[in-house]
């Protein structure tokens, strides 16, 4: 997220170069209630302090130090990123299975459909060696059956390939399937598999699928993404 | 690698406890599940202390009878309430992505003390997660903690607090 950095270190430093205003208490829980008041649906970009730091090129021990994330304001963030973001777009903005994608939506799927490889549905069906027929049977029923899941991306379904081995579904996919939950779309659960995750040594969870000892807790991690309050 | 909660270090008499206040009519804010009242404890029912990915920084841990404590987090600010909750999966990486749809999950609530509340304060980082930690104080029971606090670096951010509703169970 390249223009969001910048961005960020402009809106906030003037004040920290007077002296570490950059927690501003009116500053963030302004952030938070507009947060919560936003007709924002997806993503929302934070930034740690180490990040903000680097990137303000300040002796930035202090800033470091701070354990904490950055709230952005969206409204300034998405004033900004518009404009960079605006010519990349994909020519689609329906990707988000019925609603309109935001800016920094559309740059998170974007990234996702760079680093992540995807088949196609006919591209499930010659990896799981099945007939020509009906290319897309397999990828479908799979689908209907909760083991495998896509992403709309340009009008289109895309399975990334993380969830296969040797052409078949991961039996840990399906388990992760269901406790993230009837209701997550297609992109929620591309989220949870590629967001890297404390609990994984900030590894993603797409990469530790190979992990037999991982499973339980990934599974874990799936509820707990699905129900993030529950434990509060 | 599967990340276990830290265990706290063994408890030795000279353990220096550092002790906070939290005043009657402190005003706290707290994010949290619609499923419980603003003032209410989570009971944090069957849920094992030592699945990392359970609870929260300080929950899910039994008392003595293996029943587990209900707890509630709350932060001085709507700020240290958020990172202790809604943001607190967030990966400590450079600009992570956080799901908005996933603020929907919590409710907020503005808390007051009414009554002055003896909170155990953890002052060295390496301390300051761990779900071993609220077990500490049950030997000292006659100091009726309520909770704990870690207090950011830069206090302008605000204060966390956890607080157990394990002091009544104790002193029966």
């Amino acid at each position: 997220m390249p223009a969001g950095i910048k961005v960020i270190s402009s809106s906030l430093e003037s004040d920290a170069q007077l002296g570490g205003g950059f927690v501003r208490s009116q500053y963030y829980p302004a952030d938070l209630i507009a947060l919560f008041n936003s007709n924002w649906n997806e993503v929302l970009l934070v930034m740690s302090g180490e990040e903000l730091a680097s990137s303000m090129k300040l002796p930035g021990a202090r800033i470091a130090d701070l354990r904490v994330l950055l709230l952005v304001s969206p409204e300034e963030f998405l004033r900004e990123s518009a404009a960079t973001l605006t010519e990349d777009r994909p020519p689609s903005n329906a990707d988000d299975e019925g609603g309109s994608a935001n800016e920094l939506t559309v740059s998170w799927r974007k990234a996702f459909m760079r680093d992540v490889p995807t088949w196609s549905a006919d591209e499930v069906a010659e990896h799981g060696g099945y007939g020509a027929k009906n290319k897309s049977a397999a990828a479908n029923r799979w689908t209907k059956d909760g083991k495998i899941f896509s992403v709309l991306y340009g009008g289109k379904q895309y399975y990334p390939q993380f969830q296969f081995r040797h052409g078949e579904p991961r039996p840990a996919v399906a388990r992760i399937l269901r406790a993230l939950g009837d209701e997550a779309t297609g992109w929620d659960r591309a989220f949870f598999f590629a967001t890297p995750n404390s609990y994984l040594d900030d590894a993603r969870p797409m990469d530790r699928l190979n992990d037999k000892s991982t499973e339980e807790l990934l599974v874990q991690l799936a509820r707990r993404h699905a129900n993030p309050a529950d434990i509060f | 690698m599967i990340v276990l909660c830290p265990a706290a270090p063994t408890v030795r008499g000279d353990l220096d406890v550092a002790l906070a206040e939290l005043k009657s009519g402190s005003e706290l804010v707290r994010f949290h599940s619609p499923a419980y009242q603003g003032n209410a404890f989570n009971p944090n029912t069957g849920r094992k202390m030592e699945d990392a990915a359970a609870g929260a920084r300080f929950s899910p841990f039994p008392d003595p009878r293996g029943v587990n404590v209900p707890t509630t987090y709350a932060g001085s600010t709507q700020l240290a309430s958020a990172l202790e909750s809604v943001f607190h999966d967030v990966p400590h990486i450079p600009s992570p992505s956080y799901p908005v749809s996933k603020l929907s999950h919590f409710v907020l609530s503005r808390l007051r003390v009414r009554r002055a509340l003896k909170i155990l304060e953890l002052v060295n980082p390496q301390l300051r997660q761990s779900r071993r930690w609220p077990r500490l104080p049950r030997r000292e029971a006659r100091l009726r903690l309520s909770g704990v606090t870690s207090r950011s670096r830069l206090t302008s951010i605000g204060s966390a607090y956890w607080l157990g509703a394990w002091s009544r169970q104790r002193t029966r």
